[in-house]
Parts: C-alpha cells; sequence; structure tokens
C-alpha cells in the first residue's frame, strides 16, 4: 500500500467526492447557485400547497368542514361573515441526483490516470448534493445501470449529505446502459415534483430515456441533465492500430483510429446533436462534459447559461 | 518456359513473406482497448468505402508483389528462348570470334574485342558437361583452336583469355567455312554457330550462309553499336610509282572518314631522312578525303615515308607507312623456254630489250626463268611477268600465273610459239569466269599468201597511256616493223583495250583487267622468223613503255598487308649470289624466305604493321611498309540480317548491337523479363504510397 493509499484509508467515510479544495471553491458556487434555483422556483421555494403556515396568503368563505381555529375572528367582527385565513406553506425543494452506473462509465480513456466517468459524475454529484444542502433544500441520490440499485432518500440535514457521499462512493461500476429503467425506477420513488439531475454518458437509445423523463416531465420536474464522456471518446484513442473492445457487450472491432477519426466524430457529433436537440425540446437543459474538464467547470457553464435565461 | 539467368537468388524469393510476416506480427501485436463508443466505431467502418476497408489487405498484396517483383528481376527470367534446348540434350558450338584490327575500337575504356571476347567466354561457361565446343579465332587467317569440337571448355576459356585482336582483316567467309567444318565433326544433334563481331560492311557484306547446314542455327553477336567514331589513313601512294632522283615526287594519303560529323584532321608526313610536313584536310561523314605532300630527292636511297593523324578510338589506322625507294628498278621475271644468252633466240632480243645495259642503272632487272622452275617467292618479287615462247609451260604454273594476275600482277605475253594456241587457252581455262581472256589464240600463220608476205602496224590506240609516248610519229615509227608470222585470233572482248592493230585488222596487243592485275598478250614475237621487231629500233621503247604503262598503275596501288606476306627484291651482283638475310621489324617471329640467286626475299605471313628492314650478309639492304588493311577504317557495319543469302532461313538471331548490353546468355535463353518486372515492382511500390495517402471516403 503506498502513502496515498494509506492517506486514503484514512480518510473519512464519504470525503472522496468532497475534498476540501472543492468546498471552497463550492463556497463561492453556492450564491449563484442559489440564484439558479430561485431562478427555478421563484424565491424561497414557496409550497404550490395552501396550508396553515405563518405566511398569509388569501381569504375564502368558511365553509362546513373548515376548522374553526381558522376562522379570522377579526375578520368577523368586521364584517359579520365567517372567511378563513389562508396561509402559503413554505417548503424545501427536493432535488434527485441520479447517476449512471452502468459499465460504461467505468472507462477513464488509455491513460490510467485519467478519473473514470463515474468518478466524474460522483464528483459533479456531490458538489451538487453540498449545494443543494447548504442552501437548506433536499438532496437525493440515485445509483443504478440497468435498474435503480441505491436510492439515498431526499433530505436536508448533513446527516443525508453524509449518506449521499458514502452511497457514492460504493458505487461500483456494473451492467449494461439501461437508462430508462433506472429512471422508471427513480420516479416510482420519488413523492413530490422537484429537480431532476441526470449525470450519465447516455450510451443508450435517446428515444428510450427521453421517453422515461417524460414521466418527470409530466409530473412538473425540471430536469437537467450532465452527459459525461471522456477525450478518448470525442476523438477516438491516440493509437495506430487496435482491438476496440465495447465495455458492455462482447462486441469488439478492428480499426485504426486515424484512418477512421473522422468519420467516427461525424457519427459521435450526430448522436451528441440528438441528445442536444431533443432535450431542448423538452425545455431540458442538457450539458456535455468531459473528463478533462474540471467538474465544477460543467457547474458553471450551467450557472452562466441559466443567468442569461 | 521461364529460364533464369541467376538461379542461385531463387531462396531469395522467401523474402515475399516478410511483408506477410510483417503483416501476421503486427495484427498479433496490436493492443485491445476498451471503448464504450463501439458502435459509433462499427458505424463509421461500415460508412466508409469498400476499398478502404480492404487497404491493409490491398497494401499487404502490393508490398508482397514489389518484393517478389524486385528478387524476380535480380533472378534474371527470360521467358521463351528463341535458341532453347531441352535440358538434357547435348549441343554443339562453334563460336567464332573476330579478333580483326576493328575490333581494336575502344569507346569508354572497353574495347569491341573485350565485348565480345566477355560474351564469348559467358556463353562457354554456361555450356553443360558434355557439349562440345571449338574458338575460330577469325583474322585474314582463321584458325581452330581445338582440332575437333570438344568439351575442353577450360582450355577454351583459356585459349580466349589469352587470345588479342591482331592488325589484319577479317575473312569471315573463311571462318565460316572452317566453322562448318566442325560442326560436321561434332557428334551433337543440336548445333550451334555463335559469330562475334563487329559486323563491318566491308568484312562481311559478300559473306553467304549458303554452305551452313539449315539444322545449324546461327547466333550473331554484335559488339559495335555502328556508330563508331574513327578517322584513318586508309592508302598512300607514290606518284610517280617508280621515281627517279630529281624528280618531283608526290606522296598522297588517303583518308576515311567513319563517322557522323565533319572533321578537320592535321596529316603529319615524316620521312626517315628528317623532313616533315603537316597540312590539315576536311573529311565529309564516312568519305575520303587525300592530302598530299611534294617532295624532290637528290640521292638514291630508300625513304621510309611515316604518314599520321592524331590517335583516336582505334590507333591502329592512325599511322600508315611507304617505302620509297629512289633505288629501285622493276623486277621483270622472264619465263621462256629458250637461252636468253643465246642469239639470235626471241627471248635473247627480249631480255637485252628489258635491260640493254647490264650494269646501267635504266631498264628493268630482268630474271629469266624456265617454265618448270617458276615458283611463288619469284613471283612475288616480280613486277612485271613476261612470258616469251614457253612451251614447256606445266599445267601448274598456269595456275600460278592465274592467282599472280587476279592478285594484282602484270603479265605480259608474247604469243609466240608453235603451241601457243594451247598455251593461252589453257591460261584462260584458269581465269574467272567472269573475267574471261580479251581474245581466243587460233593458229600460227605465216603471211606469205597476201602479196606483200608481211604485215605491219596501222591502228595504235595512243590515248592508252602504254602507248601515249608513240602519238608523236618521230618519236617512233610502229609501222616499219614487219611481221612475217602473226597469230590469228578471235573477235576481242569489248572489255578489253586494243592497243594495236595490223593492217589486216588482226589484234596486235590487247590489254584487259583479270582481277586486280593485269593481261597483255601481244601478238608478235622478235624471234627473226616472225619478225624484224628485234632490229627496229622502235622495239626497246615500245617493250618500255608497255612495262612501264602496266608499272604505273600496279606499283602505285601495291602495298603489303597485315596478315599477308610481303616482298621485296635485292639487287645481286652477277656472281655474287646471298647468302644470308635475315629481317628485323615489328613482328619478332617473322619468317624469311630468299633466293640467293634472285635476290627474291620473302617475309611469311606478317602479323604485325610497321617497317621491316631487311639486311642481307650483314649490309641493310632494303624496307617493307606493312600496314593494316584499307577496309578495317571504315566501322560502319552490316545488319547481319541482310547477310543471309537465303531468306527462309529461320535458324538466325540476333543479339543487341549495343557494345554495352550485348548478352548471349539472355538471348540464347529467351527474351529478357527483368525490366519488366523492376516496372512491375516500381508500380506496385507507387500505387502502395498512393493507397498511404488515401483518405477516407465517408458516404452520406
Amino acid at each position: 500500500m503506498n502513502l496515498s493509499d494509506r492517506s486514503n484509508a484514512g480518510q473519512k467515510a464519504g470525503s472522496k467526492y468532497l475534498r476540501i479544495e472543492d468546498l471552497r471553491r463550492l463556497k463561492s458556487l453556492q450564491f449563484a447557485a442559489k440564484l439558479v434555483v430561485e431562478g427555478f422556483y421563484q424565491g424561497k421555494h414557496r409550497s404550490p400547497f395552501y396550508d396553515f403556515s405563518a405566511e398569509f396568503a388569501d381569504y375564502r368563505p368558511y365553509t362546513p368542514g373548515d376548522e374553526i381555529r381558522s376562522i379570522d375572528w377579526r375578520a368577523y367582527a368586521r364584517t359579520d361573515r365567517h372567511y378563513i385565513k389562508l396561509f402559503r406553506k413554505e417548503t424545501d425543494m427536493s432535488c434527485y441526483l441520479m447517476v449512471d452506473t452502468s459499465n460504461s462509465m467505468a472507462y477513464r480513456g488509455v491513460n490510467p490516470e485519467s478519473p473514470s466517468k463515474l468518478e466524474y459524475a460522483s464528483y459533479m454529484a456531490a458538489a451538487l448534493a453540498y449545494l443543494i444542502i447548504q442552501q437548506g433544500d433536499k438532496a437525493s441520490v440515485a445509483l443504478g445501470g440497468e435498474k435503480l440499485e441505491n436510492f439515498v432518500p431526499a433530505g436536508g440535514t448533513p446527516q443525508n449529505l453524509q449518506r449521499i457521499l458514502i452511497a457514492l462512493e460504493r458505487a461500483a461500476p456494473a451492467g449494461q446502459t439501461g437508462l430508462a429503467a433506472t429512471l422508471k425506477g427513480l420516479f416510482g420513488a420519488t413523492k413530490r415534483k422537484g429537480l431532476l439531475v441526470v449525470i450519465s454518458d447516455f450510451l443508450d437509445e435517446p428515444d428510450q430515456i427521453y421517453s422515461a423523463l417524460s414521466m418527470f416531465l409530466h409530473k412538473g420536474f425540471a430536469i437537467l441533465m450532465f452527459q459525461v464522456l471522456t477525450d478518448d471518446e470525442m476523438l477516438l484513442p491516440p493509437l495506430d492500430s487496435a482491438l476496440f473492445e465495447d465495455m458492455e457487450s462482447s462486441a469488439f472491432v478492428s480499426a485504426e483510429p486515424n484512418s477512421v477519426r473522422v468519420a467516427y466524430q461525424a457519427e459521435l457529433q450526430a448522436f451528441l446533436h440528438e441528445m442536444e436537440s431533443k432535450a431542448k425540446a423538452r425545455r431540458i437543459y442538457y450539458q456535455l462534459a468531459t473528463t478533462s474538464q474540471a467538474y465544477h467547470a460543467a457547474l458553471e457553464a450551467y450557472v452562466s447559461v441559466r443567468r442569461r435565461s | 518456359m521461364f529460364t533464369w539467368l541467376n538461379p542461385g537468388l531463387l531462396p531469395w524469393l522467401l523474402a515475399a513473406g516478410i511483408p506477410l510476416a510483417i503483416h501476421l506480427l503486427t495484427r498479433r501485436a496490436r493492443s485491445r482497448a476498451p471503448l464504450p463508443t463501439v458502435k459509433f466505431l462499427q458505424r463509421a467502418i461500415a460508412q466508409q468505402s469498400k476499398v478502404f476497408r480492404v487497404r491493409h489487405l490491398l497494401l499487404l498484396l502490393l508490398r508482397t508483389l514489389a518484393v517478389i517483383a524486385i528478387v524476380l528481376a535480380f533472378l534474371k527470367p527470360t521467358i521463351n528462348s528463341r535458341l532453347g534446348t531441352s535440358g538434357a540434350e547435348r549441343t554443339a558450338v562453334i563460336l567464332v570470334v573476330d579478333i580483326s584490327a576493328s575490333m581494336s575500337y575502344t569507346a569508354g575504356g572497353i574495347s569491341s574485342f573485350s565485348g565480345a571476347r566477355n560474351e564469348a567466354m559467358k556463353l562457354l561457361s554456361s555450356l553443360k558437361p558434355g557439349d562440345e565446343a571449338n574458338v575460330i579465332l577469325c583474322d585474314a587467317q582463321p584458325k581452330a583452336v581445338l582440332t575437333d569440337p570438344a568439351s575442353d571448355f577450360s582450355g577454351l576459356d583459356r585459349a580466349l583469355r589469352a587470345a588479342q585482336h591482331g592488325e589484319q582483316r577479317a575473312e569471315p567467309m573463311a571462318a565460316i567455312n572452317l566453322a562448318v567444318e566442325q560442326l560436321a565433326k561434332a557428334k551433337s544433334k543440336t548445333k550451334r554457330l555463335y559469330l562475334f563481331s563487329d559486323f563491318q560492311r566491308t568484312n562481311w557484306a559478300n559473306v553467304k550462309f549458303d554452305g551452313v547446314p539449315a539444322d545449324t542455327k546461327i547466333l550473331f553477336v554484335a559488339a559495335s553499336s555502328g556508330k563508331s567514331q574513327n578517322i584513318g589513313i586508309t592508302g598512300m601512294h607514290l606518284y610517280p610509282a617508280t621515281p627517279h632522283v630529281g624528280e618531283p615526287i608526290s606522296v598522297e594519303c588517303d583518308l576515311f572518314n567513319s563517322s557522323d560529323a565533319i572533321k578537320t584532321v592535321p596529316v603529319t608526313l615524316t620521312l626517315s631522312n628528317g623532313g616533315h610536313s603537316t597540312m590539315n584536310v576536311d573529311i565529309a561523314p564516312n568519305a575520303t578525303a587525300a592530302a598530299t605532300f611534294s617532295f624532290q630527292f637528290d640521292t638514291a636511297a630508300e625513304v621510309e615515308c611515316t604518314a599520321s593523324i592524331p590517335v583516336d578510338n582505334m590507333p591502329m589506322d592512325d599511322t600508315r607507312r611507304l617505302v620509297i625507294d629512289l633505288r629501285h628498278m622493276a623486277t621483270v621475271v622472264l619465263i621462256t623456254d629458250e637461252d636468253v644468252n643465246k642469239s639470235p633466240n626471241g627471248a635473247f632480243f627480249v631480255a637485252r630489250a628489258l635491260r640493254p645495259d647490264p650494269n646501267g642503272q635504266s631498264g628493268f632487272r630482268v630474271i629469266p626463268v624456265k617454265p618448270q622452275d617458276l615458283n611463288n617467292p619469284l613471283l612475288h618479287t616480280a613486277d612485271v611477268v613476261v612470258v616469251y615462247n614457253a612451251q614447256q609451260m606445266p599445267e601448274l604454273q598456269y595456275h600460278a600465273l592465274t592467282n599472280y594476275v587476279t592478285g594484282g600482277g602484270n603479265l605480259l605475253w608474247f604469243l609466240s610459239g608453235t603451241n601457243i594456241g594451247e598455251q593461252i587457252s589453257a591460261l584462260g581455262k584458269q581465269l574467272p569466269v567472269a573475267e574471261p581472256l580479251p581474245m581466243q589464240v587460233d593458229k600460227v600463220v605465216k603471211l606469205t599468201g597476201n602479196g606483200k608476205g608481211y604485215v605491219t602496224l596501222t591502228e595504235a590506240r595512243y590515248e592508252s597511256p602504254l602507248l601515249k609516248a608513240f602519238k608523236d610519229p618521230a618519236a617512233a615509227d610502229l609501222s616499219r616493223v614487219h611481221f612475217t608470222k602473226i597469230c590469228t585470233t578471235s573477235e576481242v572482248d569489248p572489255r578489253a583495250e586494243t592497243l594495236l592493230k595490223f593492217d589486216d585488222g588482226t589484234a596486235a596487243a590487247v590489254r584487259s583487267g583479270e582481277g586486280s592485275g593485269n593481261l597483255l598478250l601481244v601478238n608478235m614475237s622478235p624471234d627473226p622468223g616472225w619478225s624484224d621487231l628485234a632490229k627496229q629500233p622502235s622495239f626497246l621503247p615500245l617493250l618500255h613503255e608497255f612495262l612501264k604503262g602496266l608499272l604505273s598503275h600496279e606499283l602505285g596501288e601495291r602495298e603489303f598487308l597485315a596478315g599477308g606476306s610481303a616482298s621485296a627484291t635485292l639487287p645481286t651482283g652477277a656472281g655474287h649470289p646471298l647468302s644470308h638475310v635475315t629481317c628485323t621489324g615489328p613482328d619478332p617471329e617473322i619468317k624469311v624466305t630468299s633466293d640467293p640467286v634472285t635476290g627474291s626475299v620473302v617475309l611469311d605471313h606478317v602479323d604485325r604493321s610497321g617497317f621491316y628492314h631487311i639486311v642481307a650478309d650483314g649490309n641493310p639492304a632494303a624496307s617493307i611498309a606493312v600496314n593494316i588493311s584499307a577496309d578495317e577504317t571504315d566501322l560502319r557495319t552490316i545488319d547481319p540480317r541482310e547477310l543471309e543469302s537465303d531468306r527462309r532461313r529461320q535458324n538466325s538471331y540476333l543479339a543487341d548491337t549495343s557494345a554495352a548490353d550485348i548478352d548471349v546468355g539472355a538471348l540464347g535463353k529467351g527474351r529478357p523479363l527483368w525490366h519488366y518486372l523492376l516496372i512491375t515492382a516500381i508500380v506496385a511500390l507507387f500505387a502502395e504510397q498512393l493507397l498511404t495517402q488515401i483518405k477516407p471516403r465517408i458516404r452520406k
């Protein structure tokens, strides 16, 4: 075991994806993220449900069955009529962070020092969870490849953040990409509408993915998609000749990257364009991130886009 | 059928596996790389053109093809041998190698002879054990190295290595006849005749192959491209032919330009007495020009003249030699049965007329000889042969006389004697069919029935050099001679020159060219029983003018050539025969034959050109100039295909005509393919480069 391993061994559980230097950066993001979230929900998220709470909203005539204590006796004194005093209920936003853990997310390119896509996605998810809980909202995380494997319910406490981080740390890539099934599983676990953040390579059939996301859209979810790829996937690895093996099936193909690179990039760009255009059509925010970028750069890019809009 | 000229390189064909091995090793060493986006990669490959997808296989194919083509090119394959025989069949091969002077022509540091010899040696080395071979070295007298064709290839190889080109002219016809004899001795069924020569038109134009059996394949290997650049001195002529002290003398040097450009050449004439002169001569392409030098000598001596031009690619003909003998007295061999010292024999008068003063320096040197004693050395020394009343002439001597005349000699025959008709008829039988006697002699008639009892000379052709001195009637009156006995003759051949006629119309003197020489039939006799010619003052000048007229042609053209024999006549005093004659010159092994009595000296078979100095009894006696044949200077070639007299002959083949490209082996084994293979290799490598540069075409 080398020194870095020992230091990792000595780390507190759940701290892998939320490092001190990242937290410092995220502090600066916090204010911006707050604006962003408020942009979605118009401020400190007022509940769409009227309830008995501190903030007055409206009056309505008394109807049998209403609680007697909700009658505004002062209004009765002035008008001689029974009115019920209505208050807007202030709620927390629930943010569901869905991280793809299929085998393809284990890819890190030919450079072994590069982070895998799953690690990169986990960094992003951890950062978002921290931001969300820091501003008083609730964060949840869902992990799965072919199906929903792990789910941490939404919570706004530091303990919940800790649970999320531990879940992310323990996530291991397995199975084929079946994002639609995973999303369907998550949909069943959500109780209220909120914010859905999907972090994946989306190497699946776009129609199936957007079909699953449609359920969330109908329920009133706002959706953010972060598509994570490596540079080697974008450009093909810098090899003279190789036998390329698919990570989720037994398919392999022999190719000389230099001779097929142009055609490959055209194919990949067509796929990415399809993903992005379908997201825009559904008012879903779509962001492409490569593992060579700093992961918070992807978040910053998102923030800047939201500001402009 | 394919044949490899370098079969030793066959194992290199395994190199064709190198591209395949590299391909396979590369495939095995190909790394496995995981990639989540394989499906896009598959689609990308599927969208590329089919050619692009199999590009690596095409590259492998092209590289393998290039390697195979290069190796095959070095193997020197040939196809469809035109001289090919089955491997087991024994072959008899006769190699005729030209070693004449023209083969010394050198271009690019390699002489024509070296090129021809190397090819001949290469051919020898390609023969199988059991084959038979012989080499014939072709010069003026072609010789076979072995007595019979044999398998002693190493001996033949040694003989070829030792062979050198000479200074002689080639006699290809003689060489081919010798080759046919050699092939007849061979036991092998398959027979081939290889001719290695520069195929000079001057030597080969008249060669016929009729004598070569039809089943013998003939291969011409040209050792010259026919575009040689050579200038040579082809002749030296002396005017007058028999000069005397104090007389103006001209030496004319002929030059030949065997090239395609006009040349200006400085010609230098150097004399052994210290004099020399130089002049420039312009010579048109493939043409002759002359440089004429004039001299006058005031002492009776023998002067060696050497004409020279700057050395070129063929130095042998850049120098030519001539001896001017101011002491020269033309030699007349008088063949007669009579005693020349006994008067009043006709032969006595003839001999006395030829040299009136035996101790003086005028007239002719007369060597009387009996017909049966005539020999070739004597004929060699003769400037003119005079036959008078030689009734005892053996059959063999007619043949010798005919050869003498056709070879350039001069023969004056007095139609005298009882059987003169038979003698002239015997002479005529030996002459070439194309050049018969100028007239036939019928019989001797005594002119008693014509009233006068004699005839006189009434017609003369004074334009002839032989009679021009008599154009002035004051010089001598030929009509005063009375002839009481003459020979009746047939009509004179129109090609002959009738010099004199009797008043009855009978020809009195007729000259005709026979071969290179002259035959003069004189229908008169100084015998007192035949005429009063001996008493007439016109007899001596008439005889002298006849001989000088004949010699004016003969002496100017007569020269000795390398490969032939040379001769001289040494002055002998009465009663002082020569006892010891030696010769020094360029050829140290020259064989000298001399006649102590007549003073004739013959050098048998002079191989090399130059001055030969004859020493008699310890004293310098004469010089002989020997030159190379003028024919060797003209290097224009004849296409061997023109040579075949029988156009239907199919068994003749011609090798490349460039000296640098002679390759008998290739011709013998078929058409070479190596250059096609090199082109294939180049095209394959070019295509390989194109294929590596090609960009994938993406189908939309």
